[in-house]
């Protein structure tokens, strides 16, 4: 009951909000987002059985893209308690070829790798495509990124392969440039010690300029 | 005997005087001439001339209580050509007062169907006309009265010739009912057959109609023959009279420019289409890919083979589906201000062509002239 009035709540700001003025337009695709993942890992050294845990990251995620120029940044970073320790999990940056709606990413990452749990520097590359849907501030992403270690040391191509999909739903206040988030994010990587595989529920707040 | 042979010729006469007197009077009312002259009003009855003479002779008979001699001398003025409507209008008052003598005075019997027809005939004439003081007495102004109260009749005072200039350079023409009246003016174009009302008044005795060569859009008279109308409806009876007069006009009507239509085909959408259509599908196909990485995009090893997958990926891909379904609703269409400034320069660009075109239009309407000769009233 009490999920089913929170959702009439949250539907009912909706409409109400659409009556403000209308977000003004800006010059740049800029988007900067706090977020809070919950990640289900599972990793399966070679020759074991597969182990299971829960994480929690908290992150930063930011891109400018310019519509005009075609070009733009992405950066994004995230760390949490693993083994009881505050550890990075991830700091990457990519550069963005393309427009707001649909850009291709190519960047460097460096990746904590839950088996050797140390960090590992990987070239990702993918696309992403962002649906907005009008007035309504209603905006749905997709994204799909390979990874590829830069480092193999003689390991096979097809060992080191891995890749990381996301989809997510966010809604922009028609006011104010703010925004929340939330998305499914699913990692799967391959190192010659094991299997990784990450399954995480992505929340996020943040700001995002839209052209 | 002097007497029964009078009135015996005069019965005889009667029709054809009636006649010709009738004929005379539409004569004369076909005459754009005022109505009353001095020539022809009471106490100056047109000496010198032969109807003069005879008018004034018959006034001499009345006076003298001469009544048969009055009615065949007037009779005989009325048969006379060149009548004007004055002379006629008094003429028949004379034969209204003859064939309705005064009691007090005179042993005469009155005939008061003939006294009527003679004073209907002077109210057509000239409904707003008076009796002369010479042969006013009570019962004849009451009869006068009474036949002024039945009789509906207008007259008009057209003048020979009008200059007409443009929209504002009106000219006028006087009308005068015996009654309250609405009164239209109008003109029939007689080649092309068609009319044209220029100004009416509601429920008056005396009226100015005012007639343009041009209302602004269309020439209302170019050169050619036409029929100048006055419909004088009594507002109470509802009797009517036409008055109708043969005019030609002379005038080249100007040439107008016709403003273009705006262009609406070449009006640009100002919003965006509503995002119904892709918020839907992105909902549905973004929302189908999160339930399909958490399924397939996996690597095939005991991670796959033992852990399902997670189910949290198909709540997100149903939030998905729902954000863009009610995206699509929510939208109102994204305003396209490229598209907005072009349509406003488009009806701005359209406008001031519209103007410019309308001022020479005005220019040209302002100087157009129109001759208008009336030649004189139809015979009804």
């Amino acid at each position: 009951m009490k999920r089913f009035t929170g959702a009439v709540v949250a539907l009912a700001s909706l409409a109400l909000s659409r009556s403000a003025a209308a977000q003004r337009s800006w010059p740049v695709d800029l988007q900067a987002v706090a977020t809070n993942s919950s990640i289900r890992q599972q990793i399966v050294p070679l020759g074991a059985e597969n182990v299971g845990s829960s994480i929690s990251l908290r992150g930063y995620e930011a891109s400018l893209i310019g519509p005009s120029s075609g070009f733009g940044l992405y950066g994004r970073y995230s760390a949490g308690e693993v083994g009881g320790a505050s550890k990075r999990q991830l700091l990457e940056g990519r550069v963005l070829i393309g427009s707001p709606q649909f850009r291709l990413e190519l960047g460097y990452a460096e990746r904590r790798h839950a088996l050797v749990d140390s960090s590992l520097q990987y070239l990702r590359g993918g696309f992403t495509t962002t649906t907005n849907l009008g007035t309504s501030g209603i905006a749905i992403r997709l994204r799909a990124i390979g990874t590829m270690p830069v480092k193999r040391d003689g390991v096979p191509f097809n060992q080191h392969l891995g890749w990381e999909g996301e989809t997510n739903v966010s809604y922009t206040w028609p006011r104010f440039p703010v925004f929340a988030q939330l998305g499914y994010r699913i990692e799967s990587m391959r190192h010659p010690t094991g299997d990784e595989e990450q399954s995480s529920l992505v929340m996020g707040v943040g700001l995002w300029l839209k052209p | 005997m002097r007497t029964f042979l009078a009135g015996l010729c005069l019965l005889i006469l009667t029709p054809a005087v009636n006649a010709a007197a009738q004929a005379t009077t539409d004569s004369a009312r076909r005459s754009p001439a005022p109505a009353v002259d001095a020539a022809a009003a009471p106490g100056a009855s047109g000496s010198g001339t032969a109807v003069g003479d005879l008018i004034a002779a018959t006034r001499n008979a009345l006076n003298d209580l001469k009544y048969s001699d009055a009615i065949e001398l007037a009779h005989e003025a009325l048969i006379q050509k060149r009548l004007r409507r004055s002379q006629s209008v008094l003429i028949v008052q004379l034969l209204g007062a003859a064939f309705y003598p005064d009691p007090d005075e005179s042993n005469a019997t009155a005939n008061v169907d003939s006294a009527t027809y003679y004073l209907r005939r002077a109210v057509r004439l000239q409904p707003d006309a008076v009796l002369p003081e010479d042969i006013r007495w009570r019962g004849l102004d009451s009869l006068y009265q009474s036949v002024r109260a039945n009789t509906f009749a207008a007259l008009a005072q057209p003048a020979g010739e009008y200059a007409l200039t443009g929209v504002d350079g009106r000219a006028f023409i006087e009308v005068i009912s015996a009654r309250p009246a609405n009164i239209w003016l109008r003109s029939l174009n007689r080649r092309e057959g068609t009319a044209v009302v220029h100004d009416s008044v509601r429920g008056a005795t005396r009226a100015r109609l005012a007639m343009r060569a041009h209302d602004g859009q269309r020439p209302l008279f170019i050169a050619g023959e036409y029929e100048l109308q006055i419909v004088v409806v009594d507002a109470s009876t509802r009797n009517s009279d036409t008055l109708r007069y043969s005019a030609i006009a002379f005038g080249v009507p100007p040439v107008l420019e016709i403003p273009p239509e705006f262009p609406t085909r070449a009006i640009q959408p100002e919003r965006a289409r509503r995002a119904i259509a892709s918020g839907v599908v992105a909902g549905a196909l973004v929302g189908s890919l999160s339930v399909a990485m958490a399924r397939y995009a996996r690597h095939d090893n005991a991670i796959s083979a033992n852990v399902s997958p997670d189910a949290r990926a198909t709540t997100v891909g149903v939030l998905t589906l729902l954000g863009g379904i009610a995206g699509g609703i929510l939208d109102r269409g994204k305003p396209l201000p490229d598209n907005a400034r072009a349509n406003a320069e488009l009806r701005a660009n359209h406008a001031q062509t519209v103007a410019a075109i309308e001022n020479a239009n005005r220019k040209r309407v302002g100087d157009y002239k129109v001759e208008l000769r009336i030649d004189g009233e139809v015979a009804r």
